[in-house]
Order: structure tokens, then sequence, then C-alpha cells
């Protein structure tokens, strides 16, 4: 089985600084990373070097980014495709989906929602999921939603809960504010202003599992969102 | 609706079928009294059944006269059902339908669907146009807001040496830049369809807004070894708004620039024409535009496909639209093989 290092994710995208970017950010997280700007090169590449994930950018120069996808999709490829796009058009979407695309990511988009969804398409046979939770001394007891950091029980709202224990799922990657908004607040929409509710949320949190320890475990990271990290 | 039209044309069918009967029975036994007259010996009593004879003949008829009359009821009124059901289907989302106007007569009905069927396409162009717009300028600021929010996350997702977070920041302002580009070209294009610009018009010559645009591109041309040449002939003068004059010619030059290979030539050129117009002319020696694609260039996000522009497909728009404010008119000459020829028509005015 491939490690996180061996894993070959491509992106295809023609915008200069964007595919820089995101080949640098994407090569940070462990993975190695090709680029191409344009169809034809694409294909080309694919062919070359079968990748185990495609970043595909729709509006290339030559023709439609949905090309490679049947392309692929019409030779029996089940390489994960995951669309990177500006248009948010609900029949865009659903022509991507429908040309067998996996994910969905409208830009402009979070750099650790992007590095969740490699990960999550990348994502080898798990260990099932286990009821008990533990970073450092602190464990999440996801049945009975009991909380202790070393022998001190902590009392959280269910809210609270939500948000730590999704945290905890992350734990050691930066979660961004969009994402939380998703996933713990289930609100797709980037136009409800949830920022502040997050951050309240987040400082209470922190009142309560940090406040009278020497080492924090959520972190923010500066323009960025939230971790959750143990010293392991 | 407390009568359906067809039931009302129907009554007015059957009334018509008794006014006649009336009339008839009428005549008939006016007919037959005078007969009488002619020959008082007979009975008279004879002579009114022979009326009332044939008026119950004409009544046997009256089953078949009605059902006629119930089919061409239904027949006039299939169009109005047809229209009616199709503007229907229309509204309820189904914007690429139209009134199937083959099975009417031409009349007036088909008239009226035809003139409806235009109006629906008029207004499914309308909103198309605007829906293509909307996702053409969410598209453009969207790619450079999103190459700014990767950059800027990358770069302090970790520690990195100074010269790194330089580069982040260069390219994040780059970003910026662009994205600042297509929101002025965005307002202008809204101002100049909003507001009436020729409340500030005064008499220009054209030759000279093409000398200030040479001088604006000349290091640029320079510096792509492109080789620029201004001809005026004739006294352009129009009357105008210098500023949106030289954007115009500017976004002409700027658009033919990106297209001419180093080495290559472009021609800037003033005339006056006959009937009074004033015509500019930018050609390059590029790879030219297929004819059909000449419909599409002036549109907004109009790029032309496979040339990889680092606009956003907004320039050649904006030329038409300040030329449409002069009350000219830009278009792209077809009958050039070599290269890509644009003009600009203006009205002419005189020197006093």
């Amino acid at each position: 089985m491939k490690t996180g290092g061996d894993m070959h994710v491509m992106v295809v995208e023609d915008d200069e600084t964007m595919a820089a970017t995101l080949a640098k950010g994407i090569t940070e997280d462990g993975y190695r990373v090709t680029t191409c700007g344009a169809v034809e090169e694409a294909l080309r590449a694919i062919d070359l070097e079968p990748p185990d994930l495609i970043l595909l950018d729709i509006g290339l120069p030559d023709r439609s980014g949905l090309e490679v996808l049947q392309a692929l999709r019409s030779r029996k490829s089940l390489t994960p495709v995951i669309i990177l796009t500006a248009r948010d058009a609900v029949r865009d979407r659903v022509k991507g989906l429908d040309a067998g695309a996996d994910d969905y990511l409208i830009k402009p988009f979070a750099f650790a929602e992007l590095l969740a969804r490699i990960r999550a398409r990348l994502r080898r046979p798990e260990v099932p999921e286990s009821t008990l939770l533990q970073v450092d001394e602190l464990s999440v007891d996801v049945l009975n939603r009991r909380v202790t950091r070393g022998s001190r029980e902590i009392i959280l709202t269910s809210q609270e809960f939500a948000l730590l224990r999704y945290l905890v799922d992350n734990v050691g990657k930066t979660v961004s504010r969009d994402m939380i908004a998703r996933d713990v607040w289930r609100i797709e929409s980037r136009a409800t202003p949830l920022d502040n509710v997050i951050d309240v949320h987040i400082s209470h949190l922190r009142a309560k599992i940090d406040r009278g320890f020497d080492k924090e475990l959520i972190q923010t990271v500066w323009g960025i969102g939230f971790t959750l990290k143990g010293s392991g | 609706m407390k009568t359906p039209l067809r039931l009302r044309m129907f009554f007015w069918l059957v009334a018509l079928l008794v006014i006649f009967v009336t009339l008839q029975f009428a005549i008939f036994s006016i007919i037959e009294f005078r007969a009488w007259l002619h020959h008082p010996g007979e009975s008279l009593r004879d002579h009114w059944m022979e009326a009332v004879m044939g008026v119950i003949w004409d009544l046997t008829t009256l089953p078949i006269l009605i059902a006629t009359a119930w089919w061409i009821s239904r027949k006039m009124i299939r169009p109005i059902q047809t229209i009616t059901l199709a503007a229907d289907n229309i509204r309820s989302g189904h914007f690429e339908d139209r009134i199937s106007t083959e099975p009417m007569p031409d009349d007036e009905m088909r008239r009226m669907a035809t003139t409806i069927n235009a109006a629906f396409d008029y207004y499914h162009d309308a909103v198309e146009r605007l829906r293509r717009f909307s996702g053409d300028a969410s598209h453009q600021l969207r790619t450079p807001l999103a190459a700014m929010q990767s950059v800027g996350e990358v770069a302090l997702s970790r520690e990195r040496q100074p010269e790194e977070y330089r580069q982040a920041l260069a390219n994040m302002l780059e970003e910026v830049r662009r994205m600042a580009r297509v929101t002025d070209q965005l307002l202008r294009l809204a101002r100049l369809e909003r507001t009436e610009v020729s409340t500030s018009f005064v008499r220009i010559d054209v030759g000279h807004v093409l000398y200030r645009t040479v001088a604006i591109f000349q290091p640029l041309c320079d510096e792509k070894q492109v080789k620029l040449r201004l001809e005026t002939e004739g006294e352009c003068l129009v009357l105008g708004n210098e500023d949106l004059l030289v954007e115009m010619s500017a976004n002409l030059l700027d658009n033919a620039l990106r297209a001419t290979p180093s080495g290559g030539e472009i021609l800037l050129r003033a005339e006056v024409e006959p009937g009074g117009v004033v015509r500019v002319t930018v050609a390059d020696t590029g790879p030219g535009i297929a004819p059909e694609l000449a419909e599409r260039v002036f549109e907004l996000f109009g790029q032309v496909p496979g040339t990889r522009q680092t606009g956003a497909g907004l320039g050649l728009a904006i030329v038409a639209a300040i030329a449409k404010a002069h009350g000219g008119r830009a278009e792209l000459n077809l009958q050039n093989t070599r290269g890509a020829v644009f003009h600009v028509r203006l009205l002419k005015t005189s020197t006093s």
C-alpha cells in the first residue's frame, strides 16, 4: 500500500499563480504533485503516469476541463477527481457530478478544506471508529458525551461538544471556519455570517479545556483557522 | 370564467339559427298569404300549413346545424387554447418551449402567436445573457480571489523564509490588481449603460486621440518589438469625450498588441469617409479572428478561444459601449484575411 508521500496528485489548472500555489501547498502536506495547464497536456500526462487523484479546473484555455473527466471515465478509470471551479450555478455543479466527478469545490476555498477533501478521497481503510477519543490527557467519550482532561471532568454544552469532537476528529490538522460552519453547524452557504459565532464557541471551549493547564490544546492558526494539537 | 368563450360563441351561432328560422317562417307566411290573395278560392288554412311545414322541414336539419355550430366554435377557440397552454408551459419553467404555429392557418391568430413567440424569444435571450453575465462576472472575480486565499493560506501554514513571504505578498498583490481591473471595467460598462455621457461632449480631433494612445503604448510596443504606425487623413473631428475615446482606442490597441507576435506591426488610422463619418481603424498582423466568432468578440466576456488571453474579455465590450455612447459603431472587418482589423465609425462634426 502506498503511503502519503507516494500518493500522486495531478493539478489541472491554467491560472499560473493558482497552479503553483496548489502544487506548493499540497506538496507540503505530503503528496507528490504534478501540474498541467490544458486539456491535451493533461490527457497525455495521465496516459504517461496515472495519478492517484486529480484536481480539475473546468475553465481551461483549449477546451472544457470536463473533457478530461469524460475521457477518464470512458476508459473506466476510477481515479478520484475533485473539480475546482469558480462557477457555482446548480446546473454547472450537476454537469460536473454527472460527468463523474467525486467532489466539487467552489473557488475561492479554504486550503485546509481542500486538503481535507483530498485526504477523504485518498483515505485508506481505517480502523473501526473508537468511541473513546484521546489527545494527550484529554479524553472524549463519544457515547456518554463525557469529557475529561487529566482527572478533571469538563461539562460542555452540546454545541461545544460537537465542536470539540470535530477538532478531535481532525487532530493535528487545521480546520477553517468554513469547514466548521459546514460540518458542525451544517450551514453550507458562505453568505451566512457565522464567523463570530464560531469564534465565541471556540473561546468558550478554550476556557473550559485549556484554562489551568500548561499546554494549550486548541491553537489558532493565524489567518486560516484552528487546530487541536497533542504533543504526539 | 363564468361562461367560456366557446360556449358563448356556440350560443351566438344557435341564436343566429333561431333568428334565421323565425325570419324564414315570416317570409314563407308572406309568400303563402300572397298566393292565397291570388287564388282566393283556396283555403287560407292550407296555405298557412304550407308555411308551417316548410319551417318544420327546416327544423329537422337543426341537429346537424347545431352540431356544426359546436364544431365551428371549437375550431375558432382552438388557437387561443394552444397559445394559453404554451404560455402556461413556458411560465412553469420550460423556457425553450414556443407556441406551435404550424397547425394554424395563415391568419390573425397565427400572427398573434408569432408575435408572442418573438416576445418570448426576446426575453429569453435577455435573461440568458444576464445569467451568462453574472456567471462570467462571478468567475472573473472569484478566480483572483481564490488565488489570493490559497497563496495566503499556504504561506501562513508553516514557518518560512522572509523571501517566501515577500513572494507570496507580491503574488497576492498581482491578483488584487487583476481584480481591481475587472471591477473597474465592469463599473465602466455599467456607467456607460446607465448615464448619458453626451452632455459632456466637445469637439475632438480623433487624430489627436490616436496620437495620445500611441504615446501611452509606444514603450510597451518597443519592448515587444512591435511596430506602431499612425496615419491620419482629413479633418477627423467628432463630438465626444476625449478620455473615453482614448480609453476606447487604448482597448483596441491593447487587444491588437496581445494578438501581434514580436516583429509584427499595428496600424492606427483615422480618416474621413463620405457621408459625414470619421472611421478609426486598428489593424494588427496577428492570427486574426475567425468569421464565425465575429459576433461574439464585442460581447461581455466574449474572449476569442484558443488565444490564451490574460484579459477578462471586457476590453472590446468597452470599445463597443463607448462607440455606441458616441452614436457610432464598432465592428470587425470580415473581408480582411490577414490579422484582425477593427473599425469604429463615428459621426463627423464641422469645424465651426
